[in-house]
């Protein structure tokens, strides 16, 4: 039996959103549809986007993850002098894993089990990985990290970018949690309602405080990463990560009330906002110009959000008075 | 509840205690200023710098750590400002009244916090501008080396490499920042001024970040390709970002590339042979200079009670490099 | 005679969509008496009370003050007439004094700028005329519950208030207060004060009202002196109606005890409280709002916590310890408020009837295959009507959202399945359902225990019925001894 699926409207319309720019942006500029440019959007975008995967499914269980920037920051360079001292890639790439878990563990132990507001737990963490960080280096970069470049500037196959790779392997991840593991499920359930997830024998604490693990995992990840691309290790560069990634995030559609969302809508909603970086640059619009247009698109993709959800609000009255 | 509020305070202790230790670190000659304060004579002289995260602000602090340990009736304290403005102002004004003898502040908007330094020195605490130009405050002490001159040093240089119609494309710093326009301003005069045949193929705000660099610069390879002959950017940072990129494009050999601030990374990088040049204000003699108009104005010596000292700036390319490397393996700013 | 009416109510009603609320209700309230309106829940005392403030317009009907007939455009316009309320949820801003509370929106002064010495002084003396020896400063947190409703009938008199109207105002006070509470009352009834006063506590009504009005489905049914009724005939005024014939009760072979509660207590919410459920039995728990029957379920299945007692599922020992252990020893509950604590809104009915599935799944990762199939076979089964299983939850009908819930548990395996209101806000016909579905479980040999503030939904779908009254169980009912007087007598009985 086939059966009758309503078709999630939101996902379509941020597909038609990006064809409708791509359209657009190629009259613009004849530079924009070219295998490099493309290539150049991917890869400007990969490193947020693995964060905003982290931040969706934070955002998406109820809470709100502001540590992700820094936390990228700090693992990444850890992980730079880990491998400078080492030599060695792989343990220093779960040295990395191991900070940002860490980190997330705390942060989630404060959130789920002393039910403190993520808001300010993660925004106190911001600062206490930046401290950390800088007091271990004294404020100094770390300079000439050799192999360890590998994660931000190979490329697979010759073509295509390994900070592309990491991002799709992300994001496959992040989709089959959401969509294929109980624990993608619970986010969702106590996204939605938290009470209810408790009647339901979900065990809250645990679930949030494992996503706080999670989303410190892939800021770890999206950390080495970028200073990996960078060809060093910059603390401070993560810096603002989580407010790029919550855009993207929002922009994708997944609700900031919690209980919906989803990695491709993340996904696109990144790609999204690196397109519109993208030709403003190509185009060379005026730097303030170009904070503007950003903080509009923003407006407007919430506003959307906000429509979306007062057309559910009259299904569902359409719905319960046909039942009466 | 009560578990909740006993939580936020142990939450809050643990954020100070970590700052704390951060400042204990880096302020490691306070430490040792502690053990004299017995003495009466001694003078209490505080460091207010930008942001302690920052290469060269904490470049400086350990500096004039290092200077000061050679005076026996000074001892200094480093208070963080972490970029804030506010944190900075309201620092000052603690330690005026905690009754410290001298402040030496390496200010965050100088042009908005003249009035305030003005008052201070008027009401008999001497203040030090240092590294950046102070806008009017003429009893004030500065030791500064001036971000215009920052600026002329690469920029002339540059011109002794470039073709007198080459393109170029322009990193900025943040939006507002005080260095960034000076060595914008010097640009000007030296290069599209007098070079009227230079083109700025494109100029954005690179937020002083090597990522942005490195996008902003993906995209103009995109548009101009190897058109570009030299990326001139306001920080070493930046200009970094775009090599890279360049170098990913397989375009870097082609191009140029000038920053500023010749620290660590920049070196690192001129020596191989990334970067063409940059241009240093050199911390060490900044603070060496500091400290002694600090200690000369507090015993008296110094009788008008303000001096105004320029630093020279250094020009760093691929010949005089070594010296640097040496310099900064030496003091620890960069490891082997 | 005429001249004593301070307020007389003929004929009022009150229609929402679907329900006919009040029905012609007539109140007759002397002044200077106790008028008590009794009756069961969702009988529409509620909505009465509602409409003489002007909450509700009437739809019919006359409401005459002092011999005039008022109509209120709301509460603020009806205290200014000199009728005042006093909710069961008392209103008061914790984080303020006494002084601040009792001027709310009267504070004096002009401009704009609150006169703090002459509020001060006023508050004082009204403080003193009523003997209530308290700092004016004080804040309102720091009183107890029932000084504060004094506070409310003082504020309420202090600014003319002729008539108060008290919903349920001993819910929450101990029984030191409530000789308080009635003492002020009966002052204040020499003063001239009338007061309409709803309560279902009998002890109460006899000892403190002069008259009384009962009714029933929205309708008065009998008016009178309070000394022209006993108890019994007071509460067979209240239920008397005959049981409707749509419950599908059937006879059921019972099995043994599966379910077995000993001597469970929590400290301020039930105690000692026993009772068994066997297979294939439909067990159900009687009591009015507030005698502790939701918490007692609620501490079985882990949501709430038990002090003390024993529990035997199939003759194990058990212990609660959260949701997750009750249903891993196949306790299952279908909480009261399904909004709150039941559906998750914005999520498909497939996610919610497979949240607590542990078994459709391929290794680590779920089986969606499966998992669509399983919730389509088992919504189709509870007959749900959607556009699809793809639909949120919170976008269905009260009846169908139940039968959602009710799926999710009937994934699983039970040893007991609790039932919390589960018709509340729902329709006839989905109620209906619902009736069948239970008695289909009950059949399969489940066994229920199931919670109702209806009692004819009780008295037509259960084999027993314990009566809670204030957090004890004060009388078990075999289905031979059924009846709604006998229930409301047990269920209004007084602890000591």
């Amino acid at each position: 039996m086939k059966l009758k699926t309503k078709p999630n409207l939101s996902k379509y319309s941020l597909i038609l959103i990006l064809i409708g720019m791509i359209a657009i942006c190629s009259l613009l500029s004849e530079n924009f549809l070219t295998r490099a440019n493309i290539t150049n959007i991917f890869k400007q975008v990969s490193i947020v986007t693995i964060c905003a995967f982290a931040q969706g499914m934070i955002i998406i269980s109820g809470g709100i993850d502001l540590s992700i920037g820094f936390l990228a920051g700090m693992s990444g360079t850890f992980a730079c002098i880990m491998y400078v001292s080492t030599g060695n890639l792989l343990i220093a790439f779960l040295f990395g894993l191991l900070l940002g878990a860490a980190v997330g563990a705390v942060n989630g132990l404060f959130v789920a089990y002393f039910d403190l507001p993520p808001f300010i737990v993660t925004l106190a963490m911001q600062s206490v990985c930046f401290g950390i960080i800088c007091l271990y280096t004294g404020g100094q970069n770390v300079y000439k990290i050799g192999g360890f470049k590998v994660l931000g500037q190979s490329s697979v196959a010759g073509v295509i970018p390994i900070t592309v790779v990491f991002m799709l392997v992300m994001l496959l991840i992040t989709h089959f949690v959401l969509k294929y593991t109980k624990f993608g499920r619970y986010l969702y359930a106590i996204g939605g309602n938290p009470e209810a997830s408790i009647a339901a024998g979900i065990q809250v604490c645990k679930v949030k405080w494992a996503a706080f693990i999670v989303s410190g995992l892939f800021a770890a990840v999206a950390g080495m990463v970028m200073m990996g691309r960078l060809n060093a290790g910059i603390p401070s560069e993560g810096g603002g990560f989580e407010t790029d990634a919550i855009t993207a995030t929002v922009i994708g559609g997944t609700s900031f009330s919690g209980g919906a969302g989803t990695a491709f809508g993340t996904f696109l909603g990144s790609i999204i906002i690196g397109v519109l970086n993208n030709i403003m640059n190509l185009m060379g619009v005026d730097s303030y110009l170009q904070m503007i247009i950003k903080g509009f698109i923003i407006v407007l993709a919430v506003l959307a959000d906000s429509l979306s959800k007062k057309q559910k609000t009259s299904v569902k009255i359409m719905a319960s008075s046909s039942d009466a | 509840m009560r578990k909740k509020r006993v939580l936020s305070v142990l939450m809050v202790m643990v954020m100070a205690i970590s700052m704390l230790v951060g400042c204990g670190k880096s302020a490691g000659g306070s430490e040792a200023g502690d053990k004299k304060e017995s003495k009466k004579d001694v003078f209490k002289v505080a460091f207010l710098p930008t942001d302690m995260s920052l290469t060269f602000a904490s470049w400086l602090a350990s500096e004039l750590q290092t200077a000061f340990e050679g005076y026996d009736d000074m001892e200094l304290t480093v208070i963080d400002s972490k970029n804030q403005l506010e944190t900075q102002l309201s620092s000052m004004e603690t330690c005026v009244s905690q009754g410290y003898d001298y402040i030496i502040l390496l200010p965050i908007e100088p042009a908005a916090e003249d009035d305030i330094v003005q008052g201070y020195v008027e009401d008999g605490t001497p203040v030090m501008m240092i590294n950046l130009d102070d806008f009017g405050v003429e009893e004030a002490s500065s030791v500064i080396a001036n971000p215009y001159d920052l600026g002329t040093v690469v920029a002339t240089h540059a011109m002794t490499l470039l073709e007198e119609d080459a393109n170029v494309v322009v990193l900025l710093g943040p939006s507002g920042n005080t260095d960034s326009i000076e060595r914008r301003k010097a640009y000007e005069d030296i290069m599209f001024q007098k070079y009227p045949n230079v083109t700025i193929l494109d100029e954005q705000l690179g937020d002083w970040e090597k990522s942005k660099g490195m996008d902003l610069m993906e995209s103009w390879i995109q548009v101009h390709g190897d058109k570009i002959d030299a990326v001139v950017s306001m920080n070493d940072a930046m200009a970094i970002g775009a090599y890279e990129a360049a170098k990913d494009a397989g375009l870097a050999d082609k191009m140029m590339f000038f920053g500023v601030d010749g620290l660590a990374d920049a070196a690192v990088s001129i020596e191989d042979d990334e970067l063409t040049a940059t241009a240093l204000q050199d911390a060490k003699v900044m603070a060496e200079e500091g400290a002694r108009v600090c200690h000369e104005v507090l015993t008296g010596k110094n009788e008008k009670g303000f001096e105004k000292v320029q630093i020279p700036v250094t020009l760093i390319t691929k010949e005089n490099v070594e010296e640097f490397i040496t310099r900064y393996k030496e003091n620890g700013m960069l490891t082997e | 005679m005429e001249k004593d009416i301070k307020l007389e109510l003929v004929g009022i009603s009150k229609s929402f969509p679907g329900v006919k609320a009040l029905d012609g209700v007539d109140i007759v309230l002397r002044k200077g008496s106790v008028h008590a309106v009794v009756g069961e829940n969702g009988a529409g005392k509620s909505t009465l009370m509602k409409i003489i403030n002007g909450l509700y317009k009437r739809d019919a009907g006359t409401v005459r003050l002092d011999g005039k007939e008022v109509m209120f455009s709301g509460p603020m316009e009806s205290s200014e007439a000199g009728i005042a309320m006093i909710y069961q949820e008392l209103n008061f801003f914790p984080e303020l004094s006494i002084a601040e509370n009792i001027f709310m929106k009267r504070q004096p002064g002009k401009t704009g700028i609150v006169n703090w010495k002459t509020m001060v002084e006023e508050t004082q003396r009204i403080l003193d005329a009523n003997e209530l020896s308290y700092d004016p400063k004080m804040k309102i947190k720091n009183l107890p519950i029932a000084s504060i409703q004094m506070l409310e009938i003082v504020k309420a008199v202090a600014f003319k208030a002729q008539v108060i109207i008290m919903d349920e105002p001993t819910s929450s006070i101990s029984d030191k207060e409530v000789a308080l509470l009635f003492k002020t009352i009966e002052r204040l009834k020499k003063q001239g004060i009338s007061f309409l006063y709803i309560s279902h506590k009998m002890e109460e009504i006899f000892k403190i009202a002069d008259d009384i009005t009962i009714i029933r489905d929205g309708k008065t049914i009998i008016s009178g002196a309070v000394s022209d009724f006993d108890e019994d005939s007071i509460i067979a005024h209240m239920v008397g109606r005959s049981i409707d014939n749509i419950y599908p009760k059937e006879n059921i072979p019972i099995g043994e005890v599966a379910f077995e509660a000993k001597h469970l207590s929590s400290k301020g919410m039930f105690e000692k409280v026993s009772f068994d459920v066997k297979k294939g039995e439909i067990v159900g728990l009687a009591g009015l709002v507030g005698a502790g029957r939701s918490e007692v379920c609620r501490a079985i299945f882990g949501l709430d916590s038990l002090d003390s007692g024993e529990i035997l599922l199939n003759g194990n020992a058990y212990k609660p310890k959260d949701v997750t252990h009750a249903i891993k020893n196949k306790i299952l509950m279908i909480t009261e408020d399904r909004k709150k604590e039941g559906i998750v809104g914005v999520r498909s009915c497939r996610e919610n009837i497979t949240l607590t599935s542990h078994h459709i799944r391929k290794g680590i990762l779920m089986d969606l295959k499966k998992e669509i199939k399983e919730a389509t076979e088992m919504s189709k089964k509870l007959n749900v009507r959607f556009a699809g299983i793809e639909t949120p939850i919170g976008s269905l009908s009260g009846g169908n959202q139940q039968k959602i819930l009710l799926a999710r548990w009937l994934m699983l395996e039970s040893n007991l399945l609790i039932l919390d209101e589960p018709t509340r806000g729902i329709d006839v016909g989905a109620k209906l359902e619902i009736y069948n579905i239970i008695i289909d479980l009950a059949k399969k040999g489940y066994s229920i225990l199931m919670i109702s503030s209806e009692l004819p939904e009780l008295l037509g779908m259960c084999d027993r019925i314990y009566v809670m009254s204030q957090g004890r169980v004060t009388g078990c009912l075999e289905r031979e001894e059924f009846g709604q007087e006998e229930i409301m007598q047990l269920a209004t009985r007084l602890v000591k």
